[in-house]
């Protein structure tokens, strides 16, 4: 399955960061430089990419503290698909203005062209994270192949998070829909690793995940529950209808995340969406043994020793949550929630020194977060 | 032949029997009528294209007895003029005074209490210590004092009170309440503040439907709350300065004043809007300390600020400790806190069935009380979504909700909403909410203020063999109202206990009396009551007649 993002789009749409990027360049430069940059631009903006690239070559080399040539070049080498250069321009750019989100995501977008995976999932993440200031076509492909190489990595979470993203503001293409359904489906792949058997059904399951990310739950549930009808041996199903059907009818989705769980023993996803939720709904003893199962599963994820924390310290037994959400602590040190819970079982035994440290941690952490938007941190496992 | 009914005949016809029983079950409250209480005074919620945030939070309402003749009366608040609203047609707040017969006469001209601003909530406390109530009342860029004069009429007193700069500092004031932190017999005032919010600039456009809508508070600036001490001469003083109170930024919607570590200060509880709770923790000689977080009351369990509306405080384990409540929105379920007696507390919201009943429900006020005088307290919760056009992106949450009314079983709260009648049945924009026995029969009535409609008096109609005991309290050496004494009393041997905290619910104030349910008991032993300081009295009164209301003033009793 190979859905790319067409570059002439991107080159359409991504006009507005040139002229922000002026804007937010250009203060106390010459009025040559700036004729010069204007010049260089219009041929940019005609298409003629090959005298743009001169231009821009020859700025670069009179004026070679400034940041915009090397922007511009970037651009026309990730147009011209030369992407060893335009990511040497834009590591270039980052290094000499490391708050640049917009940087950042286009030097994340090359490395994907250049199948660089490692390197480009940490560098859109920070673009975003940095900020991609009413650049909604780059936003909106910068948070898209952050979602491939998450679905590429089993962070099915995190990619279903950036995905409603752009599902709650109506964004739907034929990628994002496969990428939800690549999600939902708890499958490791790039959109092009698809197999054409399963394109049907990435995209049916992907419509459905787009549905919920859109919050429209209960067209979600319906198309849900009509895949499981039409799929019924297939694994995954049961636990995408659990997750549309777990706001609306909690009963029902419990079924189905608890078919899920038997049918599919390995499926760590549900167990940790049927032990959050049986946490939540104040069902902790029975929340324990998915937790303990999601752990074993992923030893190293936050995310299920943090629920089996939460779990044993809601049962009384304190000195094992200490335990978990301490290890839970080490695998994501940045995650307010964990530290939160970690205070509360220290405090619980008796640990009061320790709790209030982790308090402080955790304050400054929510503050960081709300000044700043919720880092995204996929390096630490779900 | 046979004819003795087997067991089983037995079980299955008693099972036949008690089901037509069980739906014909008394409802316990009943909706009063407009055309019998004579209240025909509706909100206006402004509400208009560019959804300004004030249209959706009010309003509050109270029971005071403002001309101290036994029976109480009712306070309603409007909204009003402001700098995004003009009325087409000239809209007021309303005073409705207590014709003793279930009716009520409008004197809001004659008292001179109709507002004409922005009005969001009310609070009620005799703050010279002249035995009369007096009125403030809290609003979007303006606030006012009414001072209560005797003679059925109110002057405004705001800005003689020393509270004309706390108006202009406050631009948007919510709930208030009056209390007495420094002990010194008059009583004090905290008011929450919400947020920033300037029409020309804060507006949320382009939901789904293509619409304005109302903000999420998290796009507004936090402002921070005001604590005024009462000088006694009918001033008051900003104290907040170099206190926590100033450092705490806030989105304040609810506050109680309670005594969560039984020290004999009060201490405050606040509810903030999308940012975590407060619970500034009085430490005597002015000094506050802010320990929701260490007290685990300002974040959920997951450690996420949830959107907190209405507070109340009550011992509802009866172990001598305040427990805390607070009411969030939907998917965050309200919280219940049960006090651990170390300034800590815990979340036995799923225990008492109001986590369960409230996971799709969005809560304004609350209270607290002994509506059905088993001695063990109830609660009543006013719901609504806050946003009008919920219903088009979800179909779990709606704007209008049902009322909530959970009994307490002896053990813990019951959900019995869905048995509880006709009215629960039924679904209101609730916002503020009050308690009050209007009808003097010793059956704790509600009073619920519906944002954009009639408000709803509740009347209770809870049949039991209960019996029940009224006090009035009146302090004399500490503050008039008594706010913060410790109530306790016998019955047939069993001793309960409470505190009459200051303020609680949203928007709203309450019955100044207390009623005391005395459960089965045919009588009651006695009454203890600790008076707040600096009174250092304990006193007994005894020989009271139950199915009555009492006044018991400090002083009178046998120490």
């Amino acid at each position: 399955m190979r859905l790319p993002i067409r570059r002439s789009i991107i080159q359409q749409l991504l006009r507005p960061l040139w002229l922000l990027a002026i804007a937010l360049m250009l203060h106390g430069q010459s009025t040559t430089f700036q004729e010069q940059l204007q010049a260089a631009e219009q041929l940019f903006h005609r298409g003629d990419l090959a005298a743009a690239n001169q231009a821009f070559l020859a700025l670069a080399r009179t004026h070679a503290s400034e940041p915009q040539p090397q922007w511009y070049l970037g651009l026309i080498a990730y147009q011209q698909s030369r992407y060893q250069d335009a990511r040497d321009r834009f590591r270039q750019l980052v290094e000499r203005q490391e708050d640049m989100g917009p940087g950042w995501a286009m030097l994340g977008l090359t490395e994907f062209r250049m199948r660089d995976f490692d390197e480009a999932l940490p560098h859109l993440e920070l673009g975003r994270y940095l900020g991609i200031a009413n650049q909604d076509t780059l936003a909106q492909a910068a948070a898209l192949h952050q979602a491939f190489l998450c679905n590429r990595i089993q962070r099915f979470d995190v990619a279903l998070a950036v995905l409603s993203e752009l599902a709650v503001k109506g964004k739907k293409t034929p990628a994002i829909v496969a990428a939800f359904g690549v999600a939902a489906l708890n499958r490791p792949w790039l959109l092009e690793d698809v197999p054409s058997h399963e394109q049907a059904l990435v995209m049916e399951a992907g419509e459905t995940a787009w549905l919920l990310g859109a919050r429209r739950q209960q067209e979600a549930a319906a198309r849900a529950e009509a895949l499981v009808v039409r799929y019924p041996e297939q694994s995954g199903l049961q636990f995408i209808l659990g997750t549309t059907l777990a706001r609306a009818d909690w009963p029902r989705a419990e079924t189905a995340l608890r078919k899920e769980v038997a049918a599919n023993p390995n499926h760590y996803y549900a167990h940790v969406t049927l032990a959050s939720e049986l946490i939540d709904r104040g069902r902790p003893e029975e929340a324990a043994s998915f937790c303990e199962k999601a752990v074993q599963l992923q030893p190293e994820s936050y995310v299920a020793r943090g629920l089996l924390g939460k779990a044993l310290l809601s049962t009384g037994r304190a000195d094992q949550a200490v335990a978990e959400l301490e290890a839970a602590v080490q695998l994501a040190p940045t995650n307010a929630n964990v530290r939160y819970s970690l205070a509360l079982a220290y405090t619980r035994v008796g640990r009061k020194a320790e709790a209030a440290a982790q308090r402080e941690i955790f304050t400054q952490l929510q503050e960081k977060q709300t000044a700043g938007g919720k880092p995204v941190d996929s390096q630490a496992k779900p | 032949m046979k004819t003795s009914l087997s067991r089983r005949n037995l079980l299955t016809m008693a099972v036949a029997l008690s089901s037509p029983l069980r739906a014909q079950q008394s409802p316990l409250f009943v909706e009063a009528p407009s055309a019998e209480t004579g209240i025909t005074w509706v909100h206006e919620n402004a509400m208009s294209d560019a959804r300004h945030m004030p249209e959706s939070l009010g309003p509050g309402a109270a029971f005071l007895d403002y001309d101290n003749d036994g029976w109480m009366d009712i306070y309603l608040v409007n909204s009003g003029p402001c700098d995004f609203y003009t009325p087409s047609k000239p809209i007021r707040n309303a005073l409705y005074r207590n014709n003793r017969d279930g009716s009520f006469t409008d004197v809001t001209e004659a008292a001179g209490v109709g507002g004409g601003f922005f009005g969001m909530g009310v609070a009620v406390a005799d703050t010279t210590n002249n035995g009369l109530p007096d009125l403030l009342v809290t609003g979007y860029r303006e606030m006012r004092l009414y001072r209560n004069q005797g003679d059925g009429a109110f002057r405004d007193a705001t800005r003689e009170a020393g509270l004309g700069a706390v108006q202009t500092n406050s631009p948007w004031s919510t709930s208030a309440v009056f209390f007495d932190y420094n002990n010194d017999g008059f009583l004090d005032l905290f008011l929450c503040n919400y947020v920033e919010f300037n029409p020309g600039k804060n507006s949320c456009g382009d939901n789904k439907l293509g619409r304005n809508f109302y903000c999420t508070p998290r796009v507004f600036n936090p402002l921070r709350c005001v604590l005024m001490r009462n000088n006694g001469d009918g001033t008051f003083t900003n104290v907040t300065k170099g206190t926590e109170i100033e450092t705490a930024l806030s989105k304040a919607l609810g506050v109680v004043a309670t005594d969560i570590n039984n020290d004999g200060l009060l201490d405050l509880w606040v509810a903030n809007d999308t940012s975590p709770n407060f619970l500034f923790a009085n430490r005597g000689s002015g000094k506050w300390e802010e320990i929701a977080l260490p007290a685990e009351v300002a974040y959920s369990m997951n450690g996420q600020p949830r959107s907190g509306m209405g507070v109340d405080s009550m011992d509802l384990d009866g172990d001598g400790w305040m427990d805390l409540m607070v009411t969030n929105i939907d998917q965050e379920m309200y919280a219940l806190y049960r006090n651990r007696g170390d300034e800590s507390f815990e979340d036995v919201a799923h225990a008492n069935e109001v986590a369960q009943a409230t996971r799709q429900m969005s809560g304004w006020g609350l209270k607290f009380a002994d509506f059905d005088h088993s001695g063990n307290p109830s609660l009543f919760i006013a719901n609504g979504h806050p946003d009008d056009m919920i219903e088009s992106y979800s179909k779990q949450v709606a704007y209008r909700e049902p009322l909530l009314f959970f009994r307490h079983d002896g053990k813990r709260l019951r959900n019995v909403s869905a048995t509880a009648g006709p009215l629960f049945r039924k679904s209101f924009a609730a916002r503020g909410l009050a308690v009050g026995d209007y009808n003097n029969d010793g059956r704790l009535d509600v009073l619920v203020a519906v944002n954009g409609g009639a408000p709803v008096l509740a009347r209770n109609e809870i049949r039991s063999s209960n019996q029940w005991l009224g006090v009035r309290l009146i302090g004399t050496s500490c503050n008039r109202d008594a706010i913060g004494a410790r109530i306790r009393w016998s019955a047939a041997g069993k001793v309960r206990q409470r505190m009459k905290v200051g303020g609680g619910s949203y928007l709203s104030a309450h019955d100044p009396r207390e009623v005391l349910g005395l459960g089965t008991a045919a009588a009651v032993e006695w009454v203890e009551i600790q008076w707040p300081k600096p009174s250092t009295r304990t006193e007994r009164f005894s020989g009271l007649q139950p199915g009555r209301y009492h006044t018991l003033t400090e002083g009178a009793g046998k120490a």
